[in-house]
């Protein structure tokens, strides 16, 4: 059974935030926007958490377009080999925290999720063994019934850590952590996607005409085309992209924020 | 000593090497940065879930360890020994302390 907040002794460190402690973490993770790959963005992740006072932190991103196109990304700033056990596992489904960001926006105190099954509460177990004795969990959710979403997780190995009065600060200023992380892990995908599947402009304007629902014709007499061209163009884009038909390939072109 | 695994020249450290499975599932990217070794696996597995974990390494002990827990080793035992031995080239390269 998950431990309630109250029950957890109080904490040990003094963590009160000076007077621009938000100001100081802001400017750190804004940073992001210049980060180029993983390794600069894991670098803001590190140190912003490093600066927070924390043990450790991991940001998830996960995107389901369907059921064969499903990804988690993880930035580890904590021991990665958590990761490996997780995996092994494949406790994705079931994660407690991961199921608590897919219906929530508001972050959460991880002692405030209670685990409704013996592996939910494996999960967590193995989570306070890897430095998240006491947790922060911010979700980063997407509009527009899309499924990808992220989940920035903050750690401390003492606890009740977010217990104190500095934790509605920290709360805002992880949650402005968790919106950049998000949008810069989609912004990198998006361009994955574009460059692997070997996307047009005018791709992208075909998939944006099928995500608003207009047939063949209408498409073409909008982008000047033949209806054989729009077919046999989406038929490739299909292939490239690896889905069966041009309805999925909207619908994964609108996940990974292409369109 | 030189061991002749590492694709570059003595002196100068790459700017990212990515190793492979035979049958493709995981792909390992390292990269010497400032704060150690960062390493970018990616595990595709046809029907399941794509995982992708980030992570960086200051000291070759925490590489090793990380190499020891990754289920490659079993796997893809020749995978697993080229990672860890670009790893320590890395970190030998680099004059990192272990």
């Amino acid at each position: 059974m998950a431990m309630s907040c109250s029950e957890l002794p109080a904490p040990q460190t003094e963590r009160a935030p000076t007077p621009d402690y938000a100001g100081q973490l802001a400017a750190i993770a804004s940073g992001l926007a210049a980060a180029q790959d993983e390794a600069q963005a894991l670098h803001v992740l590190e140190v912003v958490t490093s600066s927070m006072g924390l043990a450790a932190a991991a940001f998830v991103s996960f995107v389901r377009d369907d059921a064969s196109h499903e990804s988690f990304r993880f930035l580890l700033a904590c021991d990665p080999v958590w990761c490996f056990e997780y995996e092994q596992r494949a406790w994705y489904d079931t994660d407690p925290w991961l199921a608590y960001a897919r219906s929530h926006s508001e972050p959460v105190r991880g002692c405030e999720i209670a685990a409704e099954s013996e592996q939910q509460c494996s999960i967590m177990a193995l989570a306070q063994d890897y430095g998240f004795r006491s947790s922060l969990i911010v979700p980063a959710p997407s509009s527009g019934n899309l499924t990808r979403m992220g989940v920035l997780c903050l750690g401390s190995a003492t606890p009740g850590f977010f217990d104190d009065e500095s934790y509605l600060v920290l709360k805002l200023v992880a949650r402005s952590l968790a919106m950049e992380l998000h949008g810069w892990w989609i912004e990198r995908i998006k361009r994955e996607v574009i460059v692997q599947a070997h996307l047009t402009d005018e791709d992208l304007a075909l998939l944006a005409q099928e995500r608003r629902g207009l047939g063949t014709k209408l498409m073409a007499s909008k982008l000047r085309m033949s209806p054989h061209a729009i077919n046999s163009r989406f038929q490739r884009m299909n292939a490239r992209l690896g889905v069966p038909n041009r309805k999925a390939a909207a619908q994964l072109a609108a996940e990974y924020g292409l369109i | 000593m030189k061991t002749g695994f590492a694709p570059w020249v003595d002196g100068e450290l790459p700017g990212a090497i990515t190793l492979q499975s035979s049958d493709g599932v995981v792909t390992v990217r390292l990269q010497w940065t400032a704060g150690g070794i960062f390493v970018q696996r990616s595990l595709r597995r046809r029907g399941a879930a794509h995982i992708m974990q980030a992570a960086r390494f200051s000291t070759a002990r925490a590489f090793h360890r990380w190499c020891q827990a990754d289920a490659v080793r079993f796997d893809d035992p020749l995978l697993s020994a080229r990672l860890v031995r670009h790893g320590d080239e890395l970190f030998r390269a680099s004059g990192a302390a272990n």
